[in-house]
């Protein structure tokens, strides 16, 4: 018999722990041309704002050792189009929906939450309150423990139905008293990691290769980076809160998100694979299962925390 | 699901060209329908591929020249997959389908292409993108190339001329060494004097007008100041223009059309795509649009590549990524 993959997060029951990151999969269309959305654990939308964001000037994404540089700028339709064109195809796509929120205001974030917390079809919101490319919000609510009460503190008590989930930088000293402070206001799951902060240079012209100078550095180069925040997080804060983790970073095969799961993760994302092989996050799914398999597992959960250490 | 899922494709045939090209001919699902403009993404990367390994290849993948002050210490494999116009796609009968590419070297990403020989598979998603509107009532067809942007052109080429159209392509490059285009024994330097050439092998249905900057094949001078020539003889009456090349050139191209009074001109863009199906936003081009600020973004890869050169607002920034 198969060993069961199944994983629940806050209210969200997964078929398995795999689930898309954030601003790599649209709204869910795009990849429903390569495979059916409910083979994932859980779809998780391009992040979704008030109103409507045109992004970044371009260049906006350019590859780099083992990943990519990215400074998209949360170009996103806004709330008003997502409620109405995208989430009434998406919710009828048999998987959770999980929608990614960002603001450059308390009261955007609220806003935004709380009319996705009143709409049908909506399992979990991800707070996105990291992200590095954008001139005002993001990052900014993300990089201090009392900016991050303020803002989870205010969500949380607007959100009554869906499951809140923080994402949370690594760009930060120490990530373990950010999470501490997600926690504390009513996160119920955290993901990490988003983007390391990062820079690309042309030597020619002497100038950055981004229009926004600088982006997030995603793809396998950062796994390592991700593993130990997922690590720490959870050895120190997580576990015994009793909050899962979503670990993203680098994941491109079911050993790679083994090794999330061993390190504390309950569930992953994956992300710029996806730009690879639009069937990544299937794919990955598909291996853990084989790994689990392969190893004499009956339960993922068997895995959560399981990291062998001395 | 649709066409366009991870194919794997055997290599059929590489043929080097002038101008560090390459024609990359594979073999192509049966059930592949194809307008001429769209293009496939291909993975480049191949850690098992033995022909690549030990060999030293330019890591061109962050924009950067190929190393010139030192030599990297490990071999690239690149990560997101490269954008390719299709050329041609060939019913060869019995039910097999060719698919012709044309790769210019230019990084790492084509290098490794270039590198791979008949009877490997190359991981393909594609067709992609929307293509050039061959429903246009012109009767005359102006095709303009300019470097790499030749290749869509060819098949786009068949299919017109197969509808009955005139077709006159023109083909700017820098020097007669960076053509990959076969060409008869009679295509020489021609000074100001514009000459086509009738049925070459890659262009059989089409007059092929060359232009070179330093004139050591075909009209000596821009593309655009080969078409004014041609276009002060033959007129632009019951001309459709389809471009593809440089920025500054298809802006150009666009301005003379405008200019001219050329009822219509589509234009194929060409830009750094992180994903190719939509979904990372980064091949982004401002389009003109009724708003307040006069445009809006679309995507080159969903949207387009092919789009009207008058709603395109030419930046030419993916120029300034390139080597």
């Amino acid at each position: 018999m198969s060993a069961a993959v199944n994983v629940t997060l806050g209210r969200i029951a997964m078929r398995n722990p795999v689930m898309t990151a954030s601003g790599t999969s649209g709204y869910g269309q795009e990849l429903a041309e390569f495979f059916e959305l409910k083979a994932l654990g859980a779809f998780v939308t391009k992040a979704i704002t008030r109103a409507e964001r045109l992004g970044n000037e371009t260049p906006r994404l350019v590859e780099t050792r083992a990943g990519m540089v990215n400074a998209i700028g949360l170009a996103n339709v806004g709330l008003e189009v997502f409620l109405k064109d995208k989430l009434p195809w998406l919710r009828e796509q048999g998987v959770p929906v999980i929608v990614n929120v960002a603001g450059s205001t308390i009261d955007e974030y609220v806003a935004v939450a709380s009319a996705l917390d009143g709409a049908e079809g909506v399992d979990g919101l991800e707070l996105n309150i990291s992200c590095p490319n954008v001139k005002a919000g993001g990052l900014e609510f993300g990089r201090s423990d009392k900016a991050i009460r303020d803002v989870v503190g205010a969500v949380r008590q607007a959100v009554k139905r869906a499951t809140l989930i923080v994402k949370l930088t690594p760009n930060v000293t120490d990530i373990t008293a950010m999470a501490r402070a997600a926690i504390e206001a009513g996160a119920e799951a955290l993901t990490l990691i988003n983007t390391l902060s990062g820079l690309v240079i042309n030597a020619r012209t002497r100038r950055p290769v981004l229009a926004n100078v600088f982006g997030g550095l995603s793809g396998p180069a950062i796994k390592p980076v991700a593993l130990k925040m997922v690590y720490d997080v959870y050895r120190t804060v997580a576990r015994e809160a009793g909050v899962p983790i979503i670990g993203v970073g680098g994941i491109q095969t079911g050993a790679d998100a083994v090794e999330f799961l061993l390190a504390g993760a309950t569930a992953v994302q994956v992300g710029t694979a996806t730009f690879v092989d639009p069937r990544a996050s299937v794919d990955v799914a598909a291996g853990i299962a084989s790994y689990l398999d392969e190893n004499g597992f009956e339960n993922v959960s068997e895995l959560i925390g399981g990291l062998r250490v001395g | 699901m649709t066409q366009a899922a991870p194919w794997q494709l055997e290599i059929l045939g590489l043929r080097s060209a002038r101008g560090d090209y390459c024609w990359l001919d594979l073999a192509a699902p049966p059930e592949w329908q194809s307008r001429p403009g769209q293009f496939v993404n291909i993975r480049c990367d191949d850690a098992a591929d033995a022909t690549v390994s030990g060999q030293e290849i330019p890591w061109t993948g962050d924009g950067l020249p190929d190393a010139p002050h030192g030599r990297h210490l490990h071999g690239p494999s690149p990560l997101v997959r490269r954008p390719i116009s299709i050329s041609r796609l060939i019913d060869d009968g019995d039910g097999s389908r060719r698919l012709v590419l044309l790769v210019r070297v230019v990084g790492s990403g084509s290098q490794l292409l270039s590198n791979r020989k008949a009877g490997d598979r190359l991981d393909v998603i594609g067709p992609l993108g929307n293509g050039f509107d061959l429903g246009g009532p012109a009767r005359r067809a102006v095709l303009v190339g300019g470097g790499c942007g030749i290749a869509p052109l060819v098949g786009l080429a068949d299919a017109l001329a197969a509808s009955g159209r005139s077709v006159t392509v023109f083909y700017g490059e820098r020097s007669a060494d960076r053509v990959p285009l076969p060409l008869p024994e009679s295509a020489r330097p021609t000074g100001d004097g514009v000459v086509a050439l009738r049925g070459t092998p890659q262009l059989p249905g089409a007059d092929l007008i060359l232009a070179t900057e330093d004139g050591s094949l075909g009209f000596k001078g821009r593309v655009t100041d080969a078409m004014a020539a041609w276009g002060a003889s033959c007129g632009w009456d019951d001309a459709e223009l389809f471009v593809c090349g440089p920025d500054v050139m298809m802006a150009a191209v666009a301005a003379l059309a405008r200019v001219r009074g050329v009822e219509r001109c589509q234009v194929s863009l060409e830009n750094y795509m992180g994903c190719a199906i939509g979904v990372c936003l980064s091949c982004a081009v401002k389009i003109r649009a009724d708003n307040a600020q006069g445009w809006t973004y679309k995507l080159v890869c969903r949207d387009g590549p092919v789009f009207e050169a008058g709603d395109v607002i030419f930046e030419n920034k993916w120029e300034g990524c390139k080597k």
